[in-house]
This record gives C-alpha cells, sequence and structure tokens, in this order.
C-alpha cells in the first residue's frame, strides 16, 4: 500500500514529467480591463500569441451597442506594422464581441497587442484600451 | 458674333485655369511652403503629427491641434473663434464645434491619421462626427483648415475609413486606400491615389497603383514625395495563395515575399522600383531625402544581425553610391535639410540593445558634427534645422507633454544626454 507521501511524491513527478515532456507551445501574453457602466462590469481583454491577437468586451446584460478592435503589432525588415480586426455586436441577455488579427508570416517579430474596448448601455458609454506587450502607440515613454 | 466668340475664348481661358492646366514645375529640390514635409516624416505605422507653417509649427496630440507661434512661443489650439472653449471644453458635442478638434483616439487609430501643411493650409484626414454610424466606423473625410484656425472645410470624404496613408506635396494630395474584393476570392488590396487640389471642383481620384496582381497585402506605407517623385513601399504576397504561404518556413516563404520601393515620375506618370544592388533578398524599407538626393534605408531579408552600407542616389534611383559605410542594420536615418540623423532608437526599443539612444549627427561634407544621447526613443518626426519637438507621453491616460530640443547646442555635446525644454503640458482627454 502506497503511503500519503508516496502519493504526493509520484503526483509531484507527474507534473514535473508533464511540463518537462508536454510539446512547447508559444506563451499567450493578456491583459485584462475592468469599467463600470451604468452600475454594472464591464471587462475588456486583449491576448496575444507569436501570429494573433484577440480582444474581446463583455458585459453581463444586454446592450445597445459592444464592440472589440484588436490590433496586432509586428516588425518585419526593420519596420513596424500591424494589422487589425473589428467586431460589434447588440445582443440580448449579454453581450460580448471578439476580434482576432492575424499575421501568417512565419518571419515576423510580433510586438504587441491592443484591445479597444465600447460599450453603450442605457445612455451610459464605456471606451478604453488594454494593451499587451510593446504598443508602438505610446511612441515615446520615459527611458 | 465675334463678341460671342471673345466670351467663350474668354470662359475657356478660365476653365482652364481652374482645372489646373499647365502646374507649374517646381523642380526637383524642397520648396518651402509647398513641399511634403520630410523632416516632419513619421514612422510607416504613423503619419505625421507635427508640421511647419509660415510663421510656426503644429502639432496634433490627443484630441486637438496645437499652434506654435514662433514669435511668442505661445501654444495654442488652431481655432479662432471667439466664444470657443477649445481643449477646456467638458462638454463632448461643444467640443467638437472647435475647429482644432480631431476624432483621434483609439479607435480613429488608423482611421484619424496625421496632419500636414500646404500653401498656407493645415490639412487632415479625419473620422466624421463622434466616429460611429450605427454600428460601424464612420467614414473619413480630408479637412483644410486655414493656417491661422479661422476656417475649416471638408475637402473630400470616403464612406468607410479606408485611408491608411497620405502626403500632400505641391497640392496635391497622395493617399493609400485599402479596397476590399470578393470575386474570385475575398481579399483586401490596396491601391495609391491623387487628387489635385488646385482644382475649384475637385475631381474623382486618379489610381497611380494598386496591388490587384498580388496575393495578400500586408501594407503599403512609407508614402512620402520630393521633387518630382513620389515614393511607396509595399509589402506583400506574391505568386502563391495566402494559405500555402502561410504553411512555410520563413526561408521557404522569402521566394514569394513581395518587398517593393516604388518611385512615381509626376512629370512622366511612370512608376518604377528601387532596385538594390547584388541580392536578391535586400529591399528598401523607406528612403531619407538629404542634398536633393535619396538615401536607401536597406535591409536584408535573408540575414539578420549584420552591418551594411548605405547607398544614395539621384531623386529617380539612378546612379547609387556608398554614402556611409558598415552602418549597424537597423540604424534608422533622418534628414532635417541641414544634416544627417544616424539613430539607434528602434534597436534599443525593439531589439533589446542595451544601450542609450544616441543620434549622430553629420555634416553635408559627412564629417561628424556630435553625437548626443537622449532619454527616450525617438524614431519619428526630426524637425528643422532649428528645433526637434518630443511628444512625451507619461502613461497611457495621463499626463503629455510636448519637449523642444534646440538644434542650436547641435556641436556642443560630444556624447552627452541631449539638453531639452518642455514647452507645453496637458492631461490626456476622456477616451
Amino acid at each position: 500500500m502506497k503511503s500519503k507521501t508516496g502519493k504526493v511524491l509520484m503526483s509531484l513527478l507527474a507534473v514535473i514529467l508533464m511540463v518537462c515532456f508536454m510539446p512547447k507551445m508559444t506563451a499567450f501574453a493578456a491583459s485584462t480591463i475592468t469599467g463600470n457602466v451604468g452600475g454594472f462590469t464591464v471587462t475588456g481583454t486583449i491576448s496575444r500569441n507569436s501570429t494573433s491577437a484577440t480582444a474581446s468586451t463583455s458585459f453581463a446584460l444586454p446592450s445597445n451597442w459592444c464592440s472589440a478592435k484588436a490590433t496586432l503589432y509586428y516588425q518585419y525588415a526593420g519596420v513596424i506594422y500591424y494589422t487589425e480586426a473589428t467586431d460589434s455586436t447588440t445582443q440580448s441577455g449579454g453581450v460580448s464581441a471578439t476580434a482576432t488579427a492575424h499575421i501568417n508570416n512565419a518571419a515576423v517579430s510580433v510586438l504587441g497587442a491592443k484591445g479597444t474596448h465600447s460599450l453603450s448601455y442605457s445612455g451610459y458609454t464605456w471606451n478604453d484600451v488594454s494593451t499587451s506587450g510593446s504598443n508602438p502607440g505610446n511612441a515615446v515613454r520615459p527611458y | 458674333m465675334w463678341r460671342k466668340f471673345r466670351v467663350s475664348l474668354i470662359l475657356l481661358g478660365i476653365l482652364f485655369v481652374i482645372a489646373g492646366c499647365g502646374k507649374e514645375d517646381l523642380g526637383n529640390t524642397y520648396v518651402e511652403g509647398m513641399d511634403y514635409q520630410y523632416m516632419y516624416k513619421s514612422d510607416a505605422i504613423f503619419t505625421s503629427s507635427q508640421a511647419k507653417g509660415k510663421n510656426g509649427y503644429f502639432f496634433c496630440k490627443d484630441k486637438f491641434i496645437y499652434y506654435l507661434e514662433e514669435e511668442t512661443q505661445k501654444v495654442t489650439p488652431l481655432c479662432n473663434k471667439a466664444d470657443c472653449l477649445h481643449d477646456a471644453e467638458q462638454d463632448k458635442t461643444r467640443r467638437k464645434s472647435c475647429n482644432a478638434h480631431v476624432n483621434s483616439g483609439p479607435f480613429a487609430e488608423g482611421t484619424f491619421i496625421g496632419i500636414a501643411y500646404c500653401d498656407g493650409y493645415l490639412y487632415c484626414v479625419d473620422i466624421f462626427d463622434d466616429g460611429f454610424k450605427g454600428d460601424e466606423l464612420e467614414g473619413q473625410a480630408l479637412y483644410r483648415i486655414k493656417e491661422d484656425g479661422s476656417q475649416k472645410e471638408m475637402l473630400y470624404q470616403w464612406e468607410d475609413p479606408t485611408v491608411k496613408d497620405w502626403c500632400i506635396h505641391r497640392n496635391g494630395f497622395y493617399y493609400v486606400e485599402r479596397f476590399f474584393e470578393s470575386e474570385p476570392t475575398v481579399k483586401s488590396g490596396f491601391c495609391v491615389k491623387y487628387i489635385d487640389l488646385d482644382s475649384v471642383v475637385i475631381g474623382e481620384p486618379e489610381v497611380i497603383y494598386d496591388t490587384k496582381d498580388l496575393d495578400e497585402v500586408y501594407a503599403v506605407n512609407n508614402l512620402c514625395a520630393y521633387g518630382n517623385y513620389v515614393y511607396f513601399v509595399v509589402f506583400g504576397v506574391s505568386g502563391i495563395s495566402p494559405n500555402e504561404f502561410a504553411n512555410m518556413s520563413a526561408k521557404e516563404q522569402l521566394d514569394y515575399t513581395f518587398y517593393e520601393c516604388f518611385v512615381y515620375d509626376l512629370q512622366k506618370k511612370e512608376l518604377t522600383c528601387l532596385e538594390p544592388m547584388d541580392n536578391p533578398y535586400m529591399v528598401v524599407t523607406d528612403v531619407v531625402f538629404w542634398q536633393d538626393k535619396l538615401i536607401w534605408a536597406t535591409y536584408d531579408l535573408s540575414e539578420q544581425d549584420k552591418v551594411e552600407d548605405v547607398y544614395w542616389s539621384e531623386l529617380d534611383g539612378t546612379n547609387p553610391q556608398v554614402l556611409l559605410e558598415n552602418m549597424k542594420e537597423n540604424t534608422k536615418y533622418y534628414s532635417d535639410g541641414e544634416y544627417l540623423y544616424c539613430s539607434n532608437s528602434f534597436m534599443v526599443e525593439y531589439e533589446g540593445l542595451e544601450e542609450t539612444p544616441t543620434m549622430v549627427v553629420y555634416d553635408k561634407e559627412m564629417n561628424v558634427v556630435d553625437t548626443f544621447e537622449m532619454p527616450w526613443c525617438w524614431d519619428r518626426e526630426i524637425g528643422d534645422s532649428s528645433q526637434m519637438f518630443v511628444f512625451l507621453q507619461y502613461d497611457d491616460k495621463g499626463k503629455w507633454q510636448i519637449i523642444r530640443f534646440d538644434k542650436s547646442k547641435l556641436g556642443t555635446y560630444n556624447g552627452k544626454m541631449m539638453e531639452y525644454d518642455v514647452i507645453f503640458e496637458r492631461n490626456l482627454v476622456d477616451l
């Protein structure tokens, strides 16, 4: 019969083996912002990997207007480029908009991403920006 | 009968003048006040946010255009309406009636794109109203504002936000427009177009170039002009479907990557490409104007982390000669007409180079005039030969400043940190 310590050690070993031998995946960097619209919370998220960025805006109630724009910044040949995608919707019973911007070029190096979020509910509006990684839009920062 | 004929002749003459026939050739040099202001060129993403007028400078930051009067050194919003509070106005609807107001901001990025000065007017491309029509972004418009802020008029409009880059040169408006095709497959493309601003009635834009022969287009950018030439860079995929391309390695993709810097001759109305020497993978990513010549910013797509020679040529790309030898790839070059600047800012900001942002300054005989460090990375407008302005953003939602770097001190730094003063400060207007 295995002891309790043995079980713990076995579990630990399993976790270590999983971490060591699982296929290598590109890390997803994400950031989330929240806001208050008429007393209710709205959430904006941006996440990115080596080929795409996804922005989403979500709200628990039906809204007049909900949108998300994803902007993916990348470098190629020493030049900064961006690609973007937008989604907008109006739904009853909770609402969310999700947009994914892609770049299908193996030689680019992704620098960062920006999510641009907007929500309109019952006469209130909310606009905000979430960022992940380096955003060339903020051209100057204290060095 | 003769009287009728004379009247017809006069009318015909007037029509010819109105139509702008026989536009004056201003030659292959820089004409102050009329030409594209290359010293205020920004980067590949952002069109310039700075311009120089007859007696001062224009800046566009946050949601307003500001004017720095050179004589008084005072910065004010570019609006002379007596009853306007300009950027102090709290009411968003009233704020929009200010001549200095623009719809920039996060949603407008890529839609509101910069300012430019030409022949007594400041131009900007902006979105309509508050930026939304129903559930979509509103279209764009080209606006013209009198230099004193007394009048703002819309010159041209687009139904959708399709203008991605633009410049104004000798009263010509050149722009990159994005379009979507649904047949045979859904794909987007770009074209470069021209509108004559001299005409009283602005007609249909003239197409200079379009990307319909490419299989996928990532960008058409770095649109700029000098003398009788307009330049732009096209980056895309050619000779293979986007899906097949996406499944290739970076090395395999090289043979299908389309990367060209085009030169458009305004007199001959002809397009050519700049052809870097002896290396099929060498591309021209940007151009810099100096001493009525063209400096080529090149990049070798097949190799990385290397040094290269920098070439310059005639404005049409002929007769390329080595200007600088063994320069680090991704050094960025700027010209203010007087000096040539070489910066490592890009490498520091985006490639992890552990150095302080530094500029090396050359005079027209290629002597190093000075080297100075900068407290921030700045890869945008270099300014004219007397001063450079930098927008300093403290964080995404807080204070911003206009910093002035006095170029009369060039020659005294010898590698030290540049000196600067803050000439203007504001908090960001709410989104």
